[in-house]
């Protein structure tokens, strides 16, 4: 917005280049909730497999207000809530726990195993929930967006639970189909990871959106932007399935996730950890135990322990990039058992750590390094994680006619079909069981691991097919 | 109860014709999810109030080969289901269903008067999407009756006089809103 008297400001990114900010925008930035984001890694340890993708929050807070501006701007919203709009999109990965949503698995279990997990959460919002808690009641926060008003806006806008939010479409530019934040982190991703597939044509983007008629504007594309709406969902399902869902991306979540819940659940949970990882509403000592911390301090935390404990066994590993290998991998359907089974497999947590100990058993390994991985519904082409997105983005003709992008035959999405199905993973670290050069070939551990498990689901001979 | 779970045993409700439409399946997970304690977001769509998390477990049961989508030309006219989609359970869903009914005996049966009541009255699909509008406008504060066609017009919703006059009928038998008069001055 280089022609806006308000925005006095500005900084330079590597992906849009100069972003302008205003005063009001400038103190929100300054805030330590905000400040903190630049210790919490975008994605995690995927820089582990790709050494560049070490970016932050902060900076990805940043580009998603500046998209979030440009799209409100397109379609005519008032400055009022242009500035609502961007103050949201700034504020809202405020609440990411270390490591991004790495963090929010450990943290929903914590929560709900101390019996404070609220009505509606999940580890799909929880870093929700938290943001919607800091703009509320952080005292920097209060200071900095001073009008109440503006902060039920945007707490209103950004918390996903809630079925009204005071602007639809408000919503929408910040956490929609087609959202500022997706525009920014499939370009951010993309160039900081070094990969190619998130390359997007995002001015084609931004200049056809539209809304669609109604007195409470909705987001929508001119069909002029058919081509470049299609891109977006292209390169998500690249990212995807190059970066985001990496196999030692996967490993390390699961490692980080691991060593959190090892914490809690052996009793050397520390204090501040704890006192951290479960979500309590409307507490300020929660609060404060929540803001300091970022990726470091939960390193920290873990290498504190003893050497002999599981958390610090798994993030020395991490460290030093010693990380386990897939041993096996298929489909849960292939595994033959039945549909109860492995449903009660996927739900409950006990039920996998017992899974777990019979295959370190087998392979002879150390149990807490010994990692099942199962996964579910995570469909590339939709919407985080489980989303259609060509069902959401409604497509206005020339002629005021609409349809949704899916139905619009000169749409790629009508070709692209991709199945989500659940599929189990095993992890173990190979190098206890036999140096590189002497390992016996995976096919021999992928049968041995395979019979273990249908050994396993068979003593549950009254679900089991 | 999981979302996934009350998708299921709607549709097993519905028994081997299936049910019949993405909307109807959509509008029935709206009205039970409340009855059933299960959390699932809906927000004001372009044609009333829809659950994006509803698609995608929807989408996901089919992938995991709980259920079956079958897909044809529709019958009816106008912006809805140009294309019809019938969703039947596969054997292992109607398994699951199964466990579950012997599970949760009495939520199942809830379920099931539910599901009846609300198949009883709607005799259709479009009093069920029309009274899922008019519920959402409701659910968000209260609302003179004869304000309601204009709020769903600012949701971009159209709704006319008798099928609003229908649906609020359908609502208040069913308890899902109610009626208070306003104090006169």
């Amino acid at each position: 917005m280089p022609n806006d008297p308000d925005m006095n400001f500005r900084v330079r990114d590597p992906v849009h280049g100069f972003i302008p900010f205003g005063q009001q925008e400038r103190d929100v930035i300054a805030t330590w909730p905000i400040q903190r984001l630049r210790g919490i890694s975008q994605l995690a340890f995927t820089s582990l497999a790709y050494p560049g993708a070490t970016h932050s929050r902060f900076e990805h807070a940043l580009g998603t207000m500046h998209l979030a501006g440009m799209i409100a701007r397109k379609v005519k919203l008032p400055k009022k809530e242009r500035r609502r709009i961007r103050l949201a999109a700034l504020l809202h990965d405020a609440g990411h726990g270390p490591f991004s949503h790495v963090s929010e698995v450990p943290m929903a279990i914590l929560t709900e195993t101390a019996g404070l997990l609220p009505d509606g959460m999940t580890t799909k919002n929880l870093h929700e929930q938290v943001t919607v808690e800091l703009v509320l009641r952080d005292s920097e926060l209060r200071q900095a967006i001073p009008a109440r008003a503006d902060r039920e806006w945007i707490a209103q806008t950004l918390d996903t639970r809630n079925e009204h939010p005071p602007l639809l479409i408000g919503r929408q530019i910040v956490s929609g189909a087609i959202d500022a934040d997706k525009l920014d982190y499939l370009m951010r991703d993309s160039l900081m990871a070094g990969v190619r597939y998130g390359i997007i044509d995002v001015e084609r983007v931004v200049d056809c959106c539209t809304t669609w008629p109604g007195r409470e504007k909705q987001l929508a594309i001119t069909h002029h932007g058919i081509p470049a709406v299609d891109q977006v969902v292209v390169a998500r399902y690249h990212m995807t399935e190059q970066v985001y869902r990496h196999k030692t991306r996967r490993i390390t979540d699961v490692m980080v996730q691991r060593a959190a819940i090892e914490a809690g659940s052996c009793g050397c949970l520390d204090r501040a950890l704890k006192e951290a990882f479960v979500f309590r509403a409307r507490s300020r000592k929660w609060r404060q135990a929540f803001l300091a911390t970022d990726d470091a301090w939960l390193l920290h935390r873990f290498l504190g322990q003893p050497a002999t404990s599981a958390p610090r066994k798994i993030v020395e590993r991490l460290r030093a990039r010693r990380l386990p290998k897939e041993v096996f991998g298929c489909k849960l359907r292939e595994l033959g058992v039945g549909a109860e089974a492995r449903q009660r497999l996927q739900r409950e947590r006990e039920q996998q750590k017992d899974l777990e100990q019979r295959l370190a058993d087998l392979l002879g390994t150390e149990p807490h390094l010994t990692f099942l991985d199962i996964r579910s519904r995570e469909n590339p082409l939709y919407r985080s994680p489980d989303v259609p997105l060509e069902k959401e983005i409604k497509v206005i003709r020339s002629d005021g006619s609409d349809e949704k992008l899916g139905d619009c035959p000169e749409s790629l999405c009508n070709t692209v079909k991709v199945e989500s199905e659940a599929s189990l993973h095993v992890y173990a670290p190979m190098d206890s069981v036999a140096p590189q050069h002497e390992r016996q070939p995976y096919e021999d551990v992928r049968a041995k691991v395979l019979d273990a498990i249908r050994e396993w689901f068979g003593g549950w001979s009254h679900v089991a097919d | 109860m999981l979302l996934t779970d009350l998708i299921l045993a709607v549709i097993g409700e519905h028994g081997s014709g299936g049910c019949r439409g993405r909307t109807r399946l959509q509008k029935l997970v709206y009205f039970l999810r409340k009855p059933m304690g299960v959390q699932v977001i809906y927000q004001p769509h372009y044609y009333g109030p829809y659950s994006a998390e509803v698609a995608g477990a929807v989408q996901s049961l089919v992938a995991e080969g709980l259920v079956n989508e079958a897909s044809g030309p529709s019958s009816r006219e106008g912006p809805f289901e140009r294309i019809l989609y019938t969703y039947t359970l596969e054997c292992d869903g109607q398994a699951l269903v199964a466990a579950w009914q012997s599970r949760m005996p009495h939520e199942a049966e809830r379920l099931t008067n539910v599901y009846r009541e609300l198949e009883l009255a709607s005799q259709g699909i479009d009093i069920l999407a029309v009274a899922s509008k008019i519920h959402h406008i409701v659910s968000r504060g209260p609302v003179r009756r004869d304000e309601l066609i204009a709020r769903a017009a600012g949701l971009g919703w159209d709704v006319d006089e008798s099928e609003k006059e229908k649906a609020v009928d359908f609502l208040m038998r069913h308890h899902l809103v109610k009626e208070v008069s306003e104090p006169s001055c």
